[in-house]
């Protein structure tokens, strides 16, 4: 089976691995090239609908399809009913691997050979050991779109027109949550009730955005349920498909007791919400050393700086447990 | 505080009752019972019968109903695996309820530490700012967090099966290594008291590096090992989310027992508790439980604040 590091190690590495290269990665013009990508793609959407495929520009329209390809794979190794598992299924490692051998394929259709992309794709679904799922993944699609645009497979007008976003991001988070059901992806790192929907943070941030200039505050405080039907407004904007993924999940359970911090959100301005969605990203996902330790680095996001740093409190810290483990693997006379 | 079975019987009832105790009430107990365990040992001895329970994570009213299915205390022997707090709405509950049966019945309920029981994991995933929101300062949560450093940091009922809240650690081969531990302190990032707390049994053998950044993988070779070693029958431990509420990772050496069921109103899981009855030979009963039908009237949520504040 083909993990994404055996299968692209050479060109794509993880370099946020103790405390010395997170401190330099907080401070690098990596996050800050990350930040003003993102900021740039929550400005192009403001006041405008999902995008349909039919609609899309044609590069937009290939990434869409892509994403479709990816969705449908799925089908290929669907959970059987009583398989041994703990929560997620581990047909997601199967699916994974058939990901990683796929990507290149599929842009390849786009007039794309860059290995560093396709691994940046495949990286944006969830981990495969952990069978897992969080921001940190979604964060590995925003820089694969960012590695797109530096490739020229996208230009600044599907960029700024709101393409990339109303279209190719809402499709990827679509296929996320086919992805999340078919295999029951665990949430990476779970804050249960306070999160926004355990998932996902940037289609809240665009979805809101989306609705820049609309009416507010249509949370029933009595209640606590919604007074609009979000599935049937899911064109208008990814934060209503949001909403009725919550309520696929959370059913019965009404929407300030499941997630306080998402009800709290349709009571407020979009643009006070996108500002501090904005800024949640910026320090909860690109902020949090247990999530960017995930990241790749490679040519089209460098680390670009120096890692050089000698040895620091927390490289010790993964020295000395390495020695214990190694210690112990050795002492049952299993090589590590 | 020299509390008297009556006063803490009445505390019980109120928050049985869902009613919030009082800032003294709670760092009064909470002082009560760190000294009880503070006498107790790292790892804890149990006699069986016993209930052993997963994590709870703050849901209440999910507690409430496994007392119905199991019943209460002392009628029933518990064994908690740590992880009260974060995450659900009611971890202020959850402990406070666990700290005063634990005060009430010593002998009957023992609760040891999980990887939550902490001052900085408080801090990120709820317990810390739900103690604020109730109380509208940090005393409560501080009382709480000096008492988790008392926690034993396992259990083993009859001597024969191992309970940890997560897992195994390379740093302790036997379990007068464990017993050797000062445990009273924050959890460390790193070392044996770390390992308890935070690894994860894994599919592949021997010790590996565990993705979250703590604690350790281990195999089942792993686990036969320490067994062995220690002539324990299995070990079973908490900490990982369950679809089925209890999960044989190792077959017949390793179990995960969760006891949050529908986690967070989302994941659709089921819970599960393991009972061991009066001969540990015997195979423990597992009994799997849904998200109690009462999960509470949401007004009492977030502008909820104790009698004697208003």
């Amino acid at each position: 089976m083909a993990a994404l590091e055996e299968a692209f190690g050479e060109v794509i590495q993880r370099q946020i691995t103790d405390d010395a290269s997170f401190t330099k990665w907080k401070a690098s013009a990596a996050r800050r090239e990350v930040v003003a990508f993102v900021t740039r793609l929550n400005n192009s959407c403001v006041n405008k609908p999902n995008l349909s495929i039919d609609a899309a520009p044609l590069q937009i329209r290939k990434l869409m399809d892509a994403l479709r390809a990816i969705a449908k794979g799925c089908d290929q190794y669907l959970p059987t009913p009583g398989e041994a598992r703990r929560y997620g299924s581990p047909m997601f490692r199967d699916w994974h691997a058939w990901l990683v051998t796929t990507a290149p394929g599929l842009l390849a259709s786009l007039g794309s050979d860059s290995a560093e992309l396709a691994a940046r794709l495949a990286a944006s679904f969830g981990d495969r050991t952990r069978i897992d799922y969080g921001t940190g993944h979604e964060a590995a699609f925003v820089v694969f779109l960012l590695g797109c645009f530096k490739l020229q497979l996208i230009n600044d007008d599907a960029i700024d027109s709101g393409a990339v976003v109303c279209g190719c991001f809402a499709e990827y988070v679509r296929t996320c949550r086919v992805v999340q059901r078919c295999f029951g992806l665990e949430p990476a790192g779970s804050k249960g009730v306070w999160a926004l929907d355990d998932y996902q943070l940037l289609p809240f941030l665009f979805g809101c955005s989306q609705l820049a200039d609309e009416e507010h505050g249509f949370g029933d405080e009595d209640t606590g349920l919604l007074t609009v039907n979000a599935v049937a407004l899911s064109q208008r904007s990814m934060f209503y498909e949001c909403l009725a993924f919550v309520d696929e999940q959370t059913g019965q359970t009404p929407l300030d007791v499941a997630a306080p911090i998402l009800f709290n959100l349709t009571m407020q301005p979009w643009r006070v919400n996108a500002r501090r969605l904005l800024r949640l990203f910026d320090e909860e996902v690109l902020g949090q050393k247990p999530v960017v330790q995930h990241m790749l680095f490679g040519e089209l996001l460098r680390a670009d700086w120096d890692s050089n740093t000698g040895p620091s409190e927390e490289s010790e810290r993964l020295m000395r447990m390495k020695a214990v483990m190694d210690a112990a693997n050795r002492k049952l006379g299993i090589g590590s | 505080m020299t509390a008297s079975n009556a006063d803490i019987d009445a505390l019980l009832e109120r928050v049985f009752r869902k009613e919030t105790l009082s800032e003294r009430e709670i760092t009064g107990v909470c002082d009560h019972v760190k000294e009880i365990l503070k006498r107790e040992s790292n790892m804890q001895l149990v006699t069986a019968p016993v209930v052993v329970v997963g994590d709870i994570h703050g849901q209440f009213y999910d507690l409430l109903e496994l007392f119905h299915i199991a019943g209460r205390p002392p009628h029933t022997n518990y064994l908690f695996l740590g992880d009260y707090v974060d995450r659900g709405h009611y971890s202020l509950e959850c402990a406070t309820l666990m700290v005063l049966l634990k005060a009430r019945h010593p002998r009957r309920v023992t609760m040891i530490r999980g990887n939550h029981e902490s001052r900085q994991i408080t801090q990120v995933y709820g317990f810390y700012d739900e103690c604020l929101r109730k109380y509208g300062d940090a005393r409560v949560w501080q009382a709480f967090t000096q008492l988790f450093d008392t926690l034993p940091l396992s259990a083993a009922v009859e001597n024969r099966v191992f309970c940890p809240h997560a897992g195994l650690s390379p740093s302790l081969d036997t379990v007068d290594h464990v017993q050797q531990l000062n445990r009273f302190q924050e959890i460390p990032h790193e070392g044996p008291m770390c390992d308890l707390v935070w690894s994860d049994p894994d599919e592949r053998c021997g010790w590996g590096i565990s993705p979250r950044g703590a604690g350790y993988t281990f195999g089942a070779d792993i686990t036969e090992q320490f067994l062995a070693t220690n002539d324990f029958k299995f070990i079973v431990r908490a900490h990982q989310l369950v679809m089925e509420g209890y999960s044989w990772t190792h077959p017949n050496t390793c179990v995960t027992v969760f006891s949050a069921p529908n986690y967070c109103y989302r994941c659709g899981n089921m819970a599960a508790i393991m009972e061991v009855g009066d001969s540990i030979e015997a195979r423990p009963d597992f009994v799997m439980y849904e998200a109690s039908p009462d999960q509470g009237d949401k007004k009492e949520l977030n502008q909820r604040m104790p009698d004697y504040f208003l």
